[in-house]
């Protein structure tokens, strides 16, 4: 007998960013149900700090563009509510103060450390020039590492009470969707929109 | 400004979604969002100022602006329905399908390898909205699951790959070696979107005998998809177009050319259409050609393993069909490949299948016998100057005629039947039948395959050609493959050329040459796919300083005009054989008033 589909009631939050040397830093947000399938995404313009920025902010500066702008700007710009918002990215936990709903960082597969190096593994491939380095500086706001679903994973500090919850709802996604997958779902469309949006602005530059 | 003008285009063409909302906002540091439509393009890079100012005490302080962050974002059809709690298991379409049964569900497995096929936009599809529509899908393993939709047997990952290409393509050929199971991936992408309500009523035509066969393998990997097979008589028939309300209807080719009054109404409008064998339609003057393209369709699919049989212009034929216009037979073979590189899935085992077991050619040249020696010189000594009589009434009947009968000398000697080739390949099959092999044996005319059944009747021979009735052949296929001592199967290249799956055959035996690679291909490939367990060794017969040979040398070139269209490789600007090179067979020269192409 055909299955029928599960209830899709519970949605997902998957949050990202790209950095290109020439425009900056694009965020990505990407809500997908119970089953993967998408349901909501939102990216965002190139953000590229000024040299002052850089010096007021220091290390301190992609936690700011990536969690505090980037982040709960997409955060804020989407209609749906997730039960759980899962991150690639360590500077992303800015994104949520306080942590409304919980956020989980994915660490890939087979790093176990706990300094900060996610992408190992993740698939992040494409001749862009965007890519989705690490930075220090946001590392003491996670929980330690643990192991679960064939991933390790951390969740932001200040949620150890819901680390069941937490988990039982990554069990639910993890039934029909790897982790880690969705990450490179918003890398492609992150390119593909800063590639058709870049010849737009081709367009209207040498129109103007 | 030439150069501008497509990407104005797509602009344009950018703006305004159907599918889901889409709007580009300007989150203010309150958080309030303001809408603007006018633009998806990506704004420059962004970052708040820096204000400085100075204070009456004469303090220095500092104050960091929040960016004005632009975001483009979209809300999903699912994702509309999951917000206002309309979710449900069941979408559009699924309710029309037929169920499994759970003995069924058990029998069959998920996907095999853990692996992640993504399904990609097609070049030509300009709206954003709908390219990230398609990136942000799940990879299709994910796709296929979440539906609980099962396979027989574990899928090849270049099939999923297949899948793929054709699940978000309105205009697709998929144009696989013979073998590597076009049907399934077919099969496969038609049930997942019915599944998900984007098709609602297909049309899938294909030659007639492989309606059976469309059927088993619908049974296989979408055994829930109701299908009706348009057949019999004109009433019945009519009955079928008129009432018939299954996902797919089948026909073939013949039938739909004949019932074109009841298909070819605006009002009879198919998701898709599919053909199968689509090299069919090569000819774009043809009948055929004409009643396809004039069906009501959203989507056309073709399957063939040979998109190129003679010329570019049977790609061309093909494409009218697929994209109307996307090509146009009088540019080079490169630059059709790129036009259609988008469109076009091919790939063949040597890519695919490392492990599929190897194909070994043999080219057995043979001398002709004494006796088939004297009456091929004597008969084309006589032909050729019975030619050149002719002069200007000479026409490519007359010299197709004296190429037919030299190639059936090649084949026996018509007085004493004599066979250079009967006597090797009794030896080859003895071998075979002592190894408890099975081999099939492929010759263009039944007349000669009657004769090789009376020569090699030690060997238990099967017969499959047109004067086999259709009612006789699954008995005859169900023979060669159970009874240990038939060792060998006669056929015809048009009988036995497509479809049939003859994979526990490990010889084939061209006895002689078709005029195109292409059909000599789909015939090997009957015992050569997905399935075969040992090698398989083609002998492809050739008798030595005859029109066998020269007819292969343009053979070869047909191979290197294929190549020249999808294997990007330097080839002759024209392999096809033109009347000129059919004429030169005899060093003859085409009259003045006689046109080009065969």
């Amino acid at each position: 007998m055909m299955h029928p589909n599960p209830e899709e009631q519970t949605a997902f939050g998957y949050l990202s960013a790209l950095h290109s040397p020439e425009h900056g830093y694009f965020g990505g947000y990407l809500l997908v149900s119970a089953l993967g399938r998408p349901l909501e995404f939102h990216c965002t313009a190139p953000v590229r700090p000024s040299r002052a920025q850089e010096i007021l902010y220091g290390p301190t500066l992609p936690s700011y563009l990536v969690g505090e702008q980037i982040g709960s700007t997409l955060l804020a710009a989407a209609q749906l509510t997730p039960g759980l918002i899962l991150t690639d990215r360590l500077e992303a936990i800015g994104a949520l103060q306080p942590p409304a709903v919980p956020l989980v960082l994915v660490l890939s597969r087979q790093a176990s450390d706990n300094t900060g190096n996610l992408h190992e593994g993740l698939e992040d491939g494409g001749a862009s020039t965007l890519t989705c380095e690490p930075v220090s500086g946001a590392n003491h706001l996670w929980s330690k590492p643990f192991a679960a679903l064939n991933y390790q994973l951390r969740y932001a500090s200040g949620s150890e009470s819901r680390r069941a919850e937490i988990v039982a709802l990554l069990a639910k996604l993890a039934e029909r969707v790897d982790l880690a997958e969705p990450f490179g779902r918003i890398h492609e469309a992150i390119r593909e929109a800063q590639r058709i949006g870049g010849h737009a602005s081709d367009e209207r530059g040498q129109a103007a | 400004m030439n150069a501008d003008r497509p990407r104005k285009t797509e602009t344009r063409r950018m703006r305004g979604g159907t599918l889901f909302k889409m709007w580009q906002s300007e989150l203010t540091n309150d958080g309030s969002h303001s809408r603007d439509l006018d633009s998806l393009s990506i704004a420059p890079p962004v970052c708040g100022p820096i204000l400085l100012s100075l204070a009456p005490a004469g303090v220095v302080s500092w104050q960091l602006n929040n960016p004005r962050l632009r975001t483009i974002g979209c809300v999903f059809e699912r994702g509309a329905r999951s917000k206002n709690r309309e979710v449900g298991g069941a979408e559009p379409g699924i309710g029309r399908l037929k169920r499994n049964n759970n003995e069924e569900q058990s029998r069959c497995s998920l996907l095999p390898a853990p692996r992640n096929t993504r399904v990609r936009p097609p070049r030509d599809l300009v709206k954003l909205e709908d390219r990230l529509r398609l990136l942000l899908e799940p990879p299709l393993e994910t796709l296929l699951t979440s539906r609980g939709l099962r396979f027989p047997f574990p899928p090849f990952g270049y099939q999923l790959d297949g899948v793929a290409f054709l699940y978000p393509r309105p205009e697709a050929v998929l144009a696989d070696e013979m073998g590597l199971g076009k049907t399934m991936q077919a099969v496969t992408a038609i049930r997942l979107l019915a599944h998900q309500g984007q098709l609602r009523r297909i049309l899938l035509v294909c030659p007639k005998p492989l309606v059976t066969n469309w059927q088993r393998e619908f049974a296989i990997w979408a055994p829930e998809l109701p299908i009706a097979v348009v057949e019999g008589g004109p009433d019945r028939r009519q009955f079928f177009w008129r009432e018939a309300s299954q996902l797919v209807t089948i026909t073939n080719y013949e039938a739909l050319v004949r019932d074109r009054a009841q298909v070819c109404i605006p009002d009879n409008h198919y998701d898709l259409v599919l053909l199968d064998e689509s090299q069919r339609i090569k000819n774009i003057a043809s009948t055929t050609n004409e009643v396809v393209r004039a069906i009501p369709r959203s989507r056309s699919w073709a399957l063939t393993g040979t998109p190129i049989e003679n010329s570019t212009d049977d790609l061309v034929g093909i494409f009218e069909f697929v994209a109307p216009g996307l090509v146009n037979g009088q540019v080079k073979p490169k630059a059709i490949g790129r036009a259609v590189a988008d469109h076009v899935l091919r790939r063949t085992k040597d890519q695919v299948l490392s492990d599929l077991p190897p194909k070994l050619f043999r080219e057995a040249e043979l001398d002709l016998s004494p006796e088939q020696t004297e009456s091929y010189r004597l008969a084309e000594d006589e032909g050729v100057v019975r030619l050149r009589n002719l002069k200007h009434e000479l026409t490519i009947q007359h010299v197709f005629e004296l190429v037919l009968r030299l190639k059936q000398i090649c084949n026996f000697d018509p007085t004493t039947g004599a066979s250079s080739k009967l006597e090797r390949l009794e030896a080859d099959l003895a071998e075979c039948a002592l190894s408890r092999r099975k081999a099939i044996v492929f010759s263009q005319w039944v007349a000669t395959l009657t004769e090789l059944r009376s020569r090699l009747a030690r060997f238990g021979p099967a017969e499959y050609h047109g004067q086999i009735s259709q009612a006789r052949r699954e008995a005859t296929i169900e023979r060669f493959r159970d009874d240990p001592n038939c060792h060998v199967m006669l056929m015809t290249y048009g009988a036995g050329g497509v479809g049939l799956n003859l994979q526990f055959a490990s010889y084939v035996f061209l006895f002689d040459r078709w005029w195109n690679p292409a059909v000599e291909d789909q015939a090997i490939n009957r015992a050569h796919r997905i399935g075969s367990q040992r090698a398989v060794t083609v002998t492809r017969f050739l008798t030595a300083n005859t029109i066998e040979q020269r007819i292969n040398q343009v053979l070869e070139q047909k191979r290197a005009l294929f190549d020249a269209v999808f294997n990007e490789t330097t080839a002759p600007t024209n392999g096809g054989l033109s009347r000129d090179e059919i004429f030169s067979l005899f060093d003859l020269r085409m009259p003045a008033n006689t046109g080009k192409a065969a």
